[in-house]
């Protein structure tokens, strides 16, 4: 069913056996495919030219992967998983908890019934509408605390904890309580997407059409959320939702803001300026004005000197202020990252410049004095050489 | 975002204990199926209606207005196309009462049977020609068949010809004769499962064909019990199937094995709760066929009933009684023979009462169930301990489920101690827990820390929370903590979760945090440049009256001359001297508006404009009053 619904999205599929000796992503030079699906949680070693290294660089080049994995997880995936700073738990053990398991749970209590409040709050990677109850089966992992990038999209409840259901607990667990992830995603710096699931059963048809009842006084759902879910995530991670791109960008005086001219190369400080910038979302597959309402513009120097929230207005995002009066090359930035969303950065250079000699204050009124001394002392000059010049002494015409 | 490869990387592993079938289609599973079938409408083309209509029909579900799917299989008929041929004809018989125009479709159909034609050609015209009550040349048929066969020898092609020469009168031994050969292709799945190449449809495809030749060549089809529970168990974990065609397939075959006279495999399932009890003391085991019908009265017993960790044996040979409500369910007490808990692996056998050689996979099924219990905290304490104190110190006592009444405190220098042990409620045996965790979580930011409470002896737990050396993990959050007190295990039926206390925890102070670089993800605050203070300037009274003042000089100067009168006929009315004066004076104007407007390059500009002249003039001009002096 989840390959059925990625199929009527317009995916072209291609399958393989994790283990088939032609496997290949790149075929000269080039990668072969855009997306990639690792069901293979046993897997020992991939087949044909794929590795925990290529399937990296994969990541590297941009390319976005589903893995799920269970109780069976073998060595690439857990390597692969701490490439991208998720660790998952050993193998053989399971996420289990005592207190929220389904009721067709086969004894273990490994079945469990995740809240969706339990998962991030971040309608385009969940979706908006809250799914009902979710079933998941399968080995919990930890998110690297120091790495930032990675999303903890479903995590456990507080009661849960990941070991080996058949062994007594001796150490600390992996994963205790809200820590383990039963689902995580990464977002690359390079906007790549990976999303971990723990359970590979989260994907099957049993799970989307079984119905859940947690069995500690839950109420019975007749469908799992699980084809919602994995239907919202599985959009999200082959970039169909929450990817947002810069259009044209303007800047100008802001006199000059309607007359459509190339952006100047140089401002002088203080002037008042207009910055507008084109976003767009992709939305349904098409590109669409974006409607965010929290895009900032910084005006670096090294150092943000200004940030201010941009505005929305007929489609686009348009910024007025002031520059500062200090002259140097700037940068005009929008760096918007927000949970869900690609990472969008757009940097336009721009250099202010110091006042011309013309554009000092001129008429100062403290300098008023200096002002009409020197003119006066002009008009003195005038008047006097004329005087001196053609002087005519009264006396001699007595004489 | 259309067209974008997609490469899909699988590998499973099936785990499963047993070989005989412990999976049936349940009543949800036929409401899913049905689903399946009932999607399809509006139908998209004649095979879709013809899946859907046979699936239905399988089912048992009479369908919905025959006479508009009737219609609809008429207009869509093309009757120069044999594929369209076909599956008009076949659905039009499951529906009855439709009645198709023959019109000379039975030339094209026998046309169509030739060694030249795929397979699976002549298989649709011999069934269309079924369909429509046309003779069917059983010898011709037959070579076309070995023909095609010899050229597509694949497991698909080979099921086509099995459903094809269930139709003929003569020659069946030799298609017979392949059904081994081909069982034999078969590829084993993890030991329990069997399939062919090609997946669902294939497998369904040549298990139901074999069936369907065999029942008309009148003899037992030579596939092992043992072969066929794989393949039924591989049918049956593949009955979430959403796909039509191969939902109607998995169907067929699977009616196929619950209605032949051969071989009808069984499936031995849980029908009760995998916990069992003092309050739901029956194991329940459902015997039944493949669809979940009941196999008319059998004997049915538990050969053992297995501890799985200490493999200590409960019970041996107890008969299993039949269920009152359900004859295919059988059911047995188990907590009679007052078994630990645990679980159990129970291994079943059924036995025919009236001797039905078809049952197969009667024996080695298993069933696995656990005992659970309650469980009850007993002996809790919790208190607050110097860490230099080496006694104990001033501990409260708490019964579940009441919190503590005061709230303790501890600070860096004291240690948070509670003691419990588990019981068991019925027995009143001591017990250990796979889960034992204290939780501390800050009321405020709603932080979680969890700590495993360790056993120390027998079901005696200890937990020890140096506050000190635990100060970091709570990132020196000092605050209100309320401590939770989780117990939980597979068999305990009641597990728990309770609020023990609240505590105050002094953490002390953080030490100097590294910069993070986590991403905010929100709105960064504002920045607004901060311009520069222009300096402040006397005020403006000031330089004017000094404005006035500096004016003071001109004035005297010509209020002087005005009162002495002032003599300037010397003045020779030449161009020199009147271009001298106002050069001289343009000059100044010139200035005046370098001030007001212009920039200091024009005024450059004009000054030469202004500055060659005057000093030509002015030159002249001197020369001549020069002149005149000496004249003099």
């Amino acid at each position: 069913m989840f390959f059925r619904s990625l199929r009527e999205r317009d995916y072209e599929m291609t399958f393989k056996t994790a283990d088939d000796s032609t496997l290949a992503l790149v075929k000269y030079g080039e990668y072969l495919y855009d997306n990639l699906i690792i069901f293979s949680p046993s897997v020992q070693e991939f087949g044909g030219s794929i590795d925990v290294a290529a399937i990296t660089s994969f990541v590297d080049n941009g390319g976005n992967i589903l893995v799920a994995a269970n109780s069976n997880i073998g060595e690439p995936i857990r390597e692969l998983a701490t490439e991208c700073g998720i660790e998952f738990d050993e193998e053989k053990t399971a996420v289990i908890d005592h207190l929220n398991y389904d009721i067709a749970d086969s004894g273990k209590h490994t079945l469990i019934v995740a809240k969706s409040d339990d998962l991030i709050n971040a309608p385009l990677i969940v979706g908006s509408a809250k799914p009902n109850p979710l079933l998941f089966r399968g080995v919990g992992m930890v998110a690297d605390i120091d790495n930032p990038l990675v999303l903890g999209i479903l995590h456990a409840s507080s009661s849960a904890y990941s070991h080996n259901p058949d062994e007594k607990i001796k150490d600390y667990p992996h994963a205790v309580g809200k820590n383990t992830l039963l689902i995580s995603a990464l977002q690359a710096r390079n906007n790549a997407r990976v999303v971990f699931s723990g359970s590979m059963d989260f994907f099957s048809d049993e799970f989307f059409t079984s119905s859940v009842q947690n069995s500690n006084g839950g109420t019975r759902q007749e469908k799992s959320g699980n084809s919602q879910l994995a239907n919202s995530i599985s959009a999200w991670v082959f970039k169909e939702r929450g990817v947002l791109r810069v259009g044209k960008i303007f800047h100008s005086l802001q006199e000059n803001a309607n007359k459509n001219e190339e952006n100047p190369a140089f401002y002088t400080v203080l002037e008042d300026i207009v910055y507008t910038i084109e976003i767009e979302e992709l939305k349904d597959g098409k590109w669409v004005s974006f409607q965010g309402n929290d895009v900032q513009l910084e005006f670096v120097r090294i150092d943000p000197f200004i940030r201010t929230t941009l505005t929305k207005s007929r489609g686009v995002f348009q910024a007025k202020f002031k520059l500062p009066d200090v002259y140097g090359v700037y940068q005009f930035r929008v760096d918007y990252e927000r949970l869900g969303y690609s990472k969008l950065f757009s940097s336009t250079q721009v250099s202010v410049r110091p006042l011309q000699h013309t554009q000092y204050e001129r008429f100062i009124p403290s300098a008023y004095p200096y002002y009409i001394s020197s003119f006066s002392m002009m008009i003195g000059v005038v008047v006097f050489s004329f005087v001196f010049l053609h002087f005519k002494d009264d006396k001699e015409k007595t004489e | 975002m259309p067209h974008q490869g997609l490469l899909i990387l699988l590998l499973n592993v099936v785990l499963l204990n047993a070989l005989t079938p412990s999976l049936y289609f349940t009543k949800t599973d036929k409401e899913r199926l049905k689903g399946v079938y009932l999607n399809a409408k509006p139908y998209a083309d004649l095979a879709s209606c013809y899946y859907s209509v046979l699936g239905l029909n399988l089912l048992g579900e009479r369908h919905e207005n025959p006479t508009e799917t009737c219609n609809f299989l008429k207009s869509k008929l093309d009757s120069k196309d044999l594929e369209s041929l076909f599956f008009a004809s076949s659905a039009a018989k499951i529906l009855g009462s439709c009645q198709i125009s023959k019109g000379d479709t039975e030339t094209t159909l026998n046309k169509a049977i030739s060694a030249d034609s795929p397979v699976l050609k002549i298989y649709q015209a011999i069934s269309s020609l079924s369909n429509f009550g046309f003779k069917i040349d059983s010898n011709k048929a037959s070579e076309a068949l070995h023909g095609a066969l010899k050229k597509d020898d694949s497991a698909l092609s080979h099921g086509y010809a099995f459903y094809a020469a269930s139709f003929l009168t003569t020659d069946l031994k030799k298609f017979y004769d392949l059904i081994e050969d081909i069982i034999a292709q078969a590829d084993e799945v993890e030991d329990v499962h069997l399939q062919f190449e090609g997946g669902l449809h294939t497998t369904a495809l040549v298990i139901d064909a074999s069936f369907q030749l065999a029942a008309s060549a009148k003899k037992e089809p030579i596939i092992s019990q043992e072969k066929l529970i794989k393949f039924a168990n591989y049918f049956l974990s593949r009955k979430h199937v959403q796909q039509l065609r191969n939902a109607a397939a998995v169907l067929r075959v699977v009616k196929t094995l619950t209605n032949n006279n051969y071989h009808i495999p069984v499936a031995v399932s849980l029908a009760s709760q995998v916990a069992i009890s003092d309050s739901l003391p029956l194991v329940k085991v459902k015997v039944s066929n493949l669809l979940g019908e009941s196999l008319g009265k059998l004997n049915v017993v538990a050969d053992s009933a297995k501890h799985k960790t200490d493999g200590a044996v409960v019970i041996s040979k107890s008969p299993f009684k039949v269920s009152p409500a359900d004859d295919s369910i059988y059911e047995l007490d188990l907590i009679k023979s007052k078994p630990p808990m645990g679980f159990y692996s129970i291994s079943v056998t059924a036995a025919s009462q009236k001797d039905d050689k078809r049952l197969i996979g009667l024996t080695g099924a298993a069933v696995e169930v656990k005992v659970t219990t309650k469980v009850q905290v007993t002996n809790v304490e919790i208190g607050v301990l110097d860490n230099d104190q080496t006694t104990a110190g001033k501990t409260t006592k708490l019964v579940y489920p009441n919190k503590a009444a005061s709230i303790l405190e501890a600070d860096t220098h004291q240690r948070l101690i509670m003691t419990f042990s588990l019981k068991d409620k019925n027995s009143g045996k001591a017990l250990n827990a796979h889960q034992t965790f204290v939780r501390l979580s800050n009321i405020k930011t709603k932080e979680e820390l969890t700590y495993v409470a360790e056993s120390d002896k027998a079901s005696s737990y200890k937990f020890d929370l140096d506050v000190k050396a635990n100060a970091k993990d709570f990132g020196y959050k000092s605050g209100k903590y309320t401590v939770d007190l989780i117990i939980g295990d597979a068999v305990i039926q009641n597990p728990i979760s309770w609020t023990v206390a609240e505590v105050q925890l002094s953490l002390g102070d953080a030490p100097p945090a590294k910069a993070s670089s986590t991403i905010q993800y929100k709105k960064k605050p504002e920045i607004k440049h901060l311009f520069r203070e222009p300096e402040k300037r006397p005020p403006v009274i000031v330089s004017t009256a000094f404005t006035f003042l500096c004016l003071a000089p001109l004035g005297v100067l010509l209020v002087a001359w005005m009162i002495l009168g002032i003599n300037v006929s010397n003045m020779p009315f030449s161009i020199s001297a009147l271009g001298f004066h106002i050069g001289l004076g343009g000059i100044f104007v010139l200035y005046y508006w370098y001030w007001v407007s212009l920039s200091m390059f024009t005024t450059l500009r004009y000054l030469a404009v202004l500055g060659l002249p005057t000093f030509l003039f002015g030159n002249r001009l001197l020369a001549s009053i020069a002149a005149k002096r000496k004249e003099k």
